[in-house]
């Protein structure tokens, strides 16, 4: 088959073509920091990625523990237990309905300025499926990186006079480290036909996954993929994480299949009728979780350190709300 | 895949076209064909199986009636004359019992995919009511990407195949283009096969102003669809799925979003696709003319799903009102009744099968059959009583041409099609119904809150944005139908004017669009039929 080569009238032309793209790309590059929020907090039009955001506002080197995931991550486990019971300093990295592409784009930010020992992979974020094709997600990440006017184009709704004036700032700091607590009880009734379903990790998806390990490796950072118990998940999933692990050396705890060793329970441990853990289903799996990273890997224990004086702070606090939670639910 | 994805637009439609550029004239139909149906694998997976059967019987069955029409051709020439009558009569049952097999077979698939389950439902309502203790299983079928649409435009290939418009296809590969060529499979324009096969085969050099062109049209298709109608989607949804919650003024501002909506999404998805196969060289047949403009319920479908109005015109209304008996019916009504009921009344009587069938394409529910004979009740009252009509504008003097009554004729059809788009939109007939006496009640929150106007499901500067683009869109209208062509308006200013409106177009979309987080990808509408 021969191919034909357009004619110098036409590549002229389509050089037009192509110089009013660069002009389009060089617009949306200047209109960006217009765009892009000036603080990693609420008030920024930040809609909901302010507990993920949060760590990039936590002091230079002082995380050993981040945690990378949907609300699933965020629901099931709570950095400020692990503080009271080992004084690991762990923060959940996690955005609702986050893919892992954004979640390594946001992973990488953080990275810049904190060096975990370790990081949790929470696998429900590896069977996090786009609306469309995983291209479309995989391309849209890459187009909000490049162009953050792109992400954040629905602040044209709340852009105010300080957005022409002011640099972006990340001053918003989450007191329970990224963890939402959940109240109420919902219990939920697993069914055996959950189990039967066929799920795998899309390739792009492990492709990705892929790159944040190798991230790791290049900065000596460990790496941990657990799975909390969701009603989403099923044996499938397990299996197809189970194998990613095992390709890659990497270990997989499983705290939903192992959920009885802990003492969880679907009666009195869901928020939501199994979509996510309340606070004392989360409470329960960061317990065993801390039990498990004491015997597995070696991380340092803060507590007392002038450094970290402003976690036992934000730990009276989380507290509180832990206690109103158990007196509503108690009520 | 969605047409307004990355994957589709720059991915596919990308790859797609720089093949197709590429390679050699002779093999670019070879392009269009294998995207088509790598396009149909993509969102449609292993349903590809119901396209192919239905390719294989409008081949085969073109074919035969072909070879039929060739025998009829040489019985003409050739056979005695007494046995010519006879043997006339037997090719025409031939053909005729092959036209019927293909009927049944495609519309036989399409009423069992589509319509199996609305079926069973209703007769285990039945038998529930009449007290029998027997359900039929309710199946759930996942139906083909199109089948709506390619069905009527491979039926109306082989009908006009067997009235000797044209000869069969005798490629099965190029029949398979014309049936699956991606632009229109998810939601047509239903295509004519003598209209748009001869530019699918042809192969089209790169042709620069074409290229621009059809960006431009795509582009505008992404405003109507990611700036308007996936916008408008949020307040519809927040009205219409919790109807019981609003009344009176809040439920026909849902009714009009959902008008712009429908309007938006359906028209912008056309230039999307017409934008799409014009990068080939090949035009779609237009499916709106500026609607909202029309005088008339008849004038607006003539100016809305242009292609489905013609196929149910040329395929349904025709044979029947030209049929003997509806001529039996005239004759009937010019002995017996008047001059104006014997002309209308076999038109009347045709367009009920024509309504009712376009109620039933819509949908698998009552309300979508409602849905078409509201407009069947419309028009045959119109028709009915147009001497009456006549009459009442002699009486008051009116001007049927000046711009007062023109006006009023198009607030009238506004009406009456925002009224249909409620019996459309609603959950189910009942709602409608509800719906529609909740217009006249003021229980519910009110249209305007502490000063300000309330708007379920989005925030005023959303909906400022939705009356932005009305603007537009009324703005475009006005001038296309003063016969100014927008673009061609652009493409003779100076580059910077026209790079700026471009440019300015690109960011209105990319900016104002509803899309990324916040906001839930709609999917095309009509895709759903």
């Amino acid at each position: 088959m021969r191919i034909r080569i357009p004619g110098r009238t036409t590549l002229f032309r389509l050089s037009k073509a192509v110089a009013f793209t660069a002009v389009f790309l060089i617009l949306l590059h200047l209109l960006s920091p217009l765009l892009a929020p000036k603080s990693n907090g609420p008030d920024q039009g930040m809609l909901t990625y302010i507990r993920g955001r949060s760590a990039l506002a936590e002091p230079t080197d002082t995380l050993d523990i981040l945690s990378i995931g949907n609300s699933n991550l965020y629901a099931s486990f709570s950095p400020m237990d692990l503080w009271k019971s080992h004084g690991y300093a762990a923060y959940n990295v996690g955005e609702p309905m986050v893919d892992i592409y954004h979640t390594a784009t946001l992973l990488s930010d953080i990275l810049e300025k904190q060096h975990p020992r370790l990081l949790i992979i929470e696998a429900d974020v590896l069977f996090q499926r786009s609306q469309d094709t995983e291209y479309d997600a995989a391309i849209a990440a890459a187009v909000d990186e490049a162009f953050p006017a792109v992400q954040f184009h629905n602040r044209w709704k709340s852009l105010g006079r300080s957005d022409f004036t002011q640099k972006p700032r990340n001053n918003w700091k989450s007191r329970k480290k990224g963890y939402l607590l959940l109240k109420g009880t919902e219990a939920y009734i697993p069914s055996s036909s959950s189990y039967t379903v066929k799920e795998s990790i899309h390739p792009l998806i492990a492709a990705c996954a892929d790159r944040i390990l190798s991230q790791c490796r290049e900065r000596d950072i460990q790496v941990l993929i657990t799975a909390a118990p969701c009603k989403a998940w099923n044996a499938s999933r397990h299996q197809a994480v189970q194998h990613y692990a095992d390709k890659r050396d990497i270990p997989f705890l499983d705290l939903a299949q192992n959920s009885d060793a802990y003492g969880f329970s679907w009666d009195t441990d869901s928020s939501d009728g199994g979509f996510h853990l309340n606070h004392r289903g989360a409470q329960k799996l960061t317990a065993y979780l801390g039990g498990y990273l004491e015997d597995h890997y070696t991380l340092p224990d803060h507590r007392g350190e002038a450094a970290y004086a402003s976690w036992d702070t934000d730990y009276q606090a989380y507290q509180k709300d832990s206690d109103a939670f158990y007196a509503a639910d108690a009520s | 895949m969605n047409y307004t994805t990355y994957s589709y637009l720059l991915l596919f439609l990308g790859g797609t076209f720089l093949l197709y550029t590429l390679v050699p004239q002779k093999q670019k139909w070879i392009i269009l064909l294998a995207a088509s149906l790598f396009f149909y694998v993509v969102s449609s997976g292993p349903l590809i199986v119901f396209l192919l059967g239905t390719t294989l019987s409008i081949y085969l069955s073109a074919l035969w009636l072909d070879k039929l029409a060739a025998v009829q051709s040489l019985v003409k020439k050739g056979a005695p004359k007494e046995d010519r009558d006879t043997l006339k009569r037997h090719i025409l049952w031939q053909k005729r019992a092959v036209l019927l097999l293909l009927l049944l077979f495609n519309f036989g698939l399409l009423l069992f995919m589509k319509y199996f389950g609305f079926f069973c439902h209703n007769v285990n309502w039945l038998f529930a009511f009449v007290g029998l203790d027997f359900e039929l299983p309710l199946v759930k079928m996942v139906l083909p990407l199109g089948i709506s649409f390619y069905t009527l435009q491979a039926v109306g290939y082989v009908v006009d195949v067997y009235r000797g418009k044209f000869p069969a296809e005798r490629n099965f590969a190029r029949i398979t283009l014309f049936l699956s060529f991606f632009p229109q499979i998810v939601e047509g324009p239903i295509g004519r096969y003598d209209e748009l096969a001869p530019q699918l085969y042809e192969g089209h050099t790169f042709d620069y102003e074409r290229f621009t062109g059809s960006l431009q049209l795509i582009l505008w298709g992404l405003f109507k669809k990611v700036v308007i109608a996936d916008r408008a989607n949020a307040l519809v949804s927040a009205v219409f799925d919790h109807y019981e919650q609003y009344a009176g003024l809040l439920i026909a501002l849902a009714v009009l979003a959902y008008t712009l909506q429908l309007y938006a999404e359906f028209s912008g998805c056309m230039d999307i696709v017409t934008g799409s196969a014009r990068l080939f060289g090949v035009g779609l047949s237009p499916n709106f003319r500026r609607p909202f403009f029309s005088r008339s319920v008849t004038e607006f479908w003539r100016r809305w799903h242009i292609t489905l109005g013609a196929w149910l015109r040329d395929y349904v209304f025709y044979p029947l009102s030209l049929s003997k008996p509806f001529g039996r019916l005239s004759k009937a009504a010019r002995k017996h009744l008047s001059k104006h009921l014997a002309a209308s009344l076999p038109a009347i009587a045709a367009l009920f099968f024509v309504w009712f069938a376009n109620g039933v394409w819509h949908g698998a529910a009552w309300k979508y059959i409602a849905y078409g004979l509201y407009y069947y009740v419309i028009i045959a009252l119109g028709m009915l009583c147009e001497p009456l009509f006549a009459k009442g504008i002699g009486l008051l003097h009116l001007r049927r041409e000046s711009a007062g009554y023109r006006l009023f004729q198009m607030l009238r059809t506004f009406l009456l099609v925002n009224l249909g788009m409620l019996l459309f939109r609603a959950k189910s007939l009942s709602a409608a119904v509800a719906m529609f006496g909740s217009l006249f009640s003021s229980a519910g929150p009110s249209l305007i809150q502490n000063g300000v106007l309330n708007t379920p499901g989005i925030r005023l500067a959303d909906f400022y944005v939705l009356l932005a683009g009305a603007a537009i869109l009324l703005i475009v209208g006005i001038l296309q139908e003063r016969g100014i062509g927008v673009r061609a308006l652009i493409a003779r200013q100076p580059l910077v004017i026209r790079w700026a409106v471009y440019l300015a177009a690109v960011f209105v979309v990319v900016i104002f669009g509803a899309y990324g987080m916040g906001y839930q990808r709609v999917a095309f509408i009509y895709a759903g039929f």
